[in-house]
């Protein structure tokens, strides 16, 4: 009986000397939950979005298509294979293939639908990829290309890679934004809930300081309370984001397999400790704001 | 069964029956006076205000030009009417304000020189029995206690026994882990008694401390004050009471409209 009394003073000698406040704590757990969430979400779709762009763009770098129209006294087929020829002739050329009736028709079904192809004067086309940087210069390939079948043209991916890289940075310096500003309403709200915990808070705070309490020690007792706090809410932010982001990258965004024109967006396994770091963060954060504030408040004190 | 060694700390020598069981200060203390211009007795002074002047705000000095010394080992009283300053000075004494003018030292330090992050430990060598107990409501009357050794980085292991017997000793045996809301005034007061001398302080500042409670219980806890100066403590207590100051015969200090002024010990000229 007695060493039962004595297990429960020895765990009350070390509660926390800061009472638990259970309505606050629930509405400042919910507001960083939901900028972990937002912060979360707009890092891991940066980070989809730019391994996208990177994919896409490496793939259109290092090739060209020559389109073959079908308005020329002669076939498409004709030209295209006379286009062929005369290109694999030129140095720094890795292959050269003409895509068939049948590839082609595959890449506009998704814009005609399931209707029959045949009869439609289909321009070909003509795939060419270079190897390493050796290549022929766009002016000499579009001559070329004209004196092998008038009216081909040439496109050397050039205006589609650009824009794509343009839109991925754009989206970057976005993220990036959010990011710095969703950190600075965490700061606020936390500085704000700190002071506003000290206020309430201040008669144990002044005792504490009274009876000889380092500022340490008493700042370290609102570190504590927001460190938990902020790895409790980062733990659900994030949660939240995956669930999301699992969500978005396992849902087919534009039917009938729309990923063969728009790069999937997708994590790969090198992004999640990226996304694991948003609550530690958050906790780091908070942590160092409730310090801070602390510190400041307790220098002012006689 | 082996007698348990000393440990740092009154309560055992208390508790267990080794002080003298009638009221009696210690022999060895030097005598109170107050000599402002000799600096080695200031030096060696517990407590020494010089021309202290404190005001609050923009306000009017509560404090004027108070001079006091109080010596090592001195037992004191502080009486004066309501509003008198008698509560400021305590809280110049425990360092919660500062003044406004004058020099002040404290363990041989002048606090004008002292660092803000070495004032901590000063106050650690100081209990203090708030006039409005200040015990923190969430914690229990042992967590109350146990504070001031919590917060010195003393190991729960190392002080519970401690605890424990103060808390019989006071009366509070069987109330450890009762919350300051659920006790009465008294039992309040005996907590905030017991939390200001655990650590055995050098300097124990006491405002009205036995004000809430009943005759015998505050004989008791002027008892422990008593052994607790015989065991080195430098003691100041501000109260109304007159029986409590004239059971001891100590010496005197009256506040009275901000000023301090000793006074006269009956039988002494």
């Amino acid at each position: 009986m007695k060493c039962r009394k004595r297990g429960a003073a020895d765990m009350a000698a070390r509660a926390p000397l800061l009472p638990d406040e259970h309505e606050g704590e629930w509405s400042l757990t919910g507001v960083i939950a939901v900028m972990c969430f937002l912060a979360c979400l707009t890092l891991g779709i940066a980070l989809a979005v730019s391994r996208a762009s990177a994919v896409w763009s490496e793939g259109l770098s290092g090739t060209g298509t020559i389109l073959v129209p079908a308005d020329g006294l002669v076939s498409p087929e004709d030209g295209a294979r006379a286009v062929a020829d005369a290109v694999r002739r030129l140095p720094g050329i890795a292959e050269v293939r003409i895509v068939s009736r049948a590839e082609s028709d595959d890449m506009l079904r998704p814009w005609l639908g399931n209707v029959s192809l045949d009869g439609l004067p289909l321009p070909v086309l003509v795939a060419v990829s270079f190897e390493g940087s050796a290549r022929p210069a766009n002016a000499e390939m579009e001559a070329i290309v004209a004196a092998a079948s008038p009216g081909a043209l040439w496109d050397d991916h050039g205006v589609w890679r650009e824009d794509l890289q343009r839109l991925s940075a754009m989206l970057s310096a976005i993220s990036l934004g959010v990011l710095v500003l969703i950190a600075l309403a965490a700061v606020a709200t936390i500085v704000f809930a700190t002071r506003a915990g000290l206020e309430s808070h201040r008669e144990i705070v002044e005792v504490l300081h009274h009876i000889g309490a380092r500022n340490q020690f008493i700042a370290h007792e609102f570190e504590r309370r927001f460190l938990l706090l902020g790895l409790k809410a980062g733990a659900l932010g994030l949660l939240l984001a995956v669930g999301v982001l699992l969500l978005f990258a396992n849902t087919d965004m534009l039917a009938s397999g729309g990923e063969f024109y728009l790069p999937r967006l997708s994590l790969a396994a090198s992004d999640w400790p990226w996304l694991v770091a948003v609550p530690l963060a958050t906790s780091l954060i908070a942590t160092v704001t409730a310090r801070l504030t602390v510190m400041r408040v307790i220098g002012r004190m006689p | 069964m082996p007698v348990k060694t000393a440990r740092g700390s009154f309560a055992w020598a208390v508790i267990r029956g080794k002080f003298a069981p009638e009221i009696a200060l210690r022999t060895d203390s030097p005598p109170a006076h107050v000599c402002p211009s000799i600096p080695c007795c200031i030096l060696n002074a517990m407590l020494h205000l010089e021309n202290v002047g404190m005001r609050y705000g923009m306000g009017r000095e509560v404090l004027s030009d108070v001079t006091l010394t109080l010596a090592p080992g001195e037992f004191r009283f502080l009486t004066g009417p309501s509003g008198a300053g008698k509560t400021s000075l305590l809280k110049l004494l425990y360092l919660a304000e500062r003044p406004s003018r004058g020099l002040m030292s404290m363990f041989g330090r002048d606090l004008a020189l002292t660092p803000r992050q070495e004032l901590p430990a000063l106050r650690r060598r100081i209990g203090v029995v708030f006039q409005e107990f200040r015990l923190l409501d969430h914690l229990s009357a042992y967590e109350n206690v146990a504070l001031p050794l919590r917060i010195a980085g003393r190991k729960p292991a190392e002080y519970r026994e401690d605890v424990e017997e103060l808390l019989s000793w006071v009366g509070l045996g069987d109330r450890m882990q009762a919350r300051p809301p659920t006790l009465s005034g008294g039992e309040k007061q005996r907590v905030a008694i017991a939390r200001a001398v655990v650590a055995k302080p050098d300097l124990l500042l006491a405002d009205e401390p036995t004000g809430s409670i009943d005759p015998d219980m505050g004989e008791r806890l002027l008892r422990l004050f008593v052994e607790l100066n015989r065991l080195g403590t430098t003691v100041l207590i501000a109260t109304h009471d007159r029986h409590l100051v004239e059971s001891l015969g100590v010496r005197e200090w009256r506040l009275s409209g901000g000023s301090l002024h000793e006074v006269p010990q009956k039988g002494r000229s």
